[in-house]
């Protein structure tokens, strides 16, 4: 097959100048933003839903068997955390997800490291807010994530 | 090139879908386009319904996981370029990818997708990458390894000591000149002195 090279009509790009119905960039940021505000309560819930699926997977001691769905768990905590402004516990999640897809690729369990990422990410939840202690946390998983990517 | 505030977006009439396999994901990218007007945005929680969607419904943008429960986002996108469905083959698309493992990169270079955000996703970062792809002018390739948008950013000619395969490659050797050289008063109007202040 030779390679084809068209032109393509950019929709998008009409439709943004379109008259009628246009608003300005920050009052469409300002309303996204109202709007992921009125849906956090129910997203943090969710969140702690997850860390408790993760703890209960973590506590059920299969090791590597359950690290695929632990990952795919944490890969939720990074995209909803941090839509809602909880960026250390996105980044501890991102963090953990680093984890452990070095432990599949190699084929190794070590319960540690992830237990340690757990218990900060439960703690950050439960300081939410408190920008010291947050960082205090996240400084110490980089410490932890370092000592694996040494190993 | 960063966005003016006062900038004005019409989204209202934009038909866009949303790919998403969780139910809190679907609410935070529903929101999110709500306040930049999209009125209904079309939703979908696995590849094999965005399939059937895009299979009978023009759409003008998709916003895609790359992590869904059938097929990853990649595979849909890949599948899409490859459809032949008129337009929704060469829509404008933006893959949304959390935590992604070495073993994804090279698909998500390779799936043909406009764009790749990666989490946490915030309203400003999307609505940057929206209103890029309104601006995006790259043309659509297809080949036997790759359909999608043209995947280079810039022409930087042909490869060194080749002649080059497209019609408009310039040759890496300088030829005779074809228009008269310039007057020495027009290369001295370019360096026109300036008084300054010292």
């Amino acid at each position: 097959m030779s390679v084809v090279i068209s032109k393509s009509t950019n929709r998008l790009a009409k439709l943004l100048r379109k008259p009628g119905g246009a608003i300005t960039v920050s009052r469409a940021l300002n309303s996204a933003k109202v709007n992921l505000d009125a849906i956090r309560p129910e997203c943090c819930r969710t969140i702690d839903r997850i860390l408790e699926d993760m703890a209960a997977l973590f506590d059920a001691g299969k090791g590597l068997e359950n690290a695929p769905t632990l990952y795919k768990l944490s890969n939720q905590v990074v995209g909803f955390a941090g839509s809602m402004d909880m960026m250390e516990l996105s980044q501890a999640a991102y963090s953990l997800c680093e984890t452990l897809d070095r432990m599949i690729t190699a084929e190794r369990w070590s319960s540690p490291p992830v237990q340690v990422h757990l218990a900060a990410m439960s703690r950050l939840r439960q300081v939410d807010g408190n920008q010291d202690i947050c960082k205090a946390i996240i400084d110490g998983l980089k410490r932890v994530a370092a000592q694996i990517a040494l190993s | 090139m960063p966005v003016s505030p006062n900038s004005i977006i019409n989204l209202s009439a934009a038909s866009v879908l949303l790919v998403e396999p969780t139910n809190q994901g679907m609410d935070i990218l529903s929101q999110i386009c709500f306040g930049f007007g999209v009125r209904s945005p079309h939703r979908c929680f696995s590849a094999a319904d965005a399939q059937e969607f895009l299979a009978k419904i023009p759409v003008d943008l998709i916003i895609c996981e790359a992590e869904l429960q059938d097929k990853g986002g990649y595979e849909l996108i890949r599948w899409l370029r490859r459809s032949e469905l008129d337009p929704n083959a060469k829509t404008s698309t933006v893959l949304i990818s959390g935590h992604t493992p070495l073993r994804n990169v090279i698909h998500g270079r390779d799936c043909g997708a406009n764009a790749v955000v990666v989490k946490p996703l915030t309203p400003k970062i999307l609505l940057d990458r929206i209103i890029w792809l309104a601006a995006d002018k790259r043309d659509f390739v297809q080949s036997e390894t790759y359909a999608g948008p043209d995947r280079r950013w810039r022409n930087l000619g042909p490869p060194p000591g080749t002649a080059g395969r497209r019609r408009n490659d310039l040759s890496a050797s300088v030829g005779q000149a074809i228009d008269p050289n310039l007057e020495q008063s027009d290369i001295d109007a370019m360096f026109r002195p300036t008084k300054v202040a010292i």
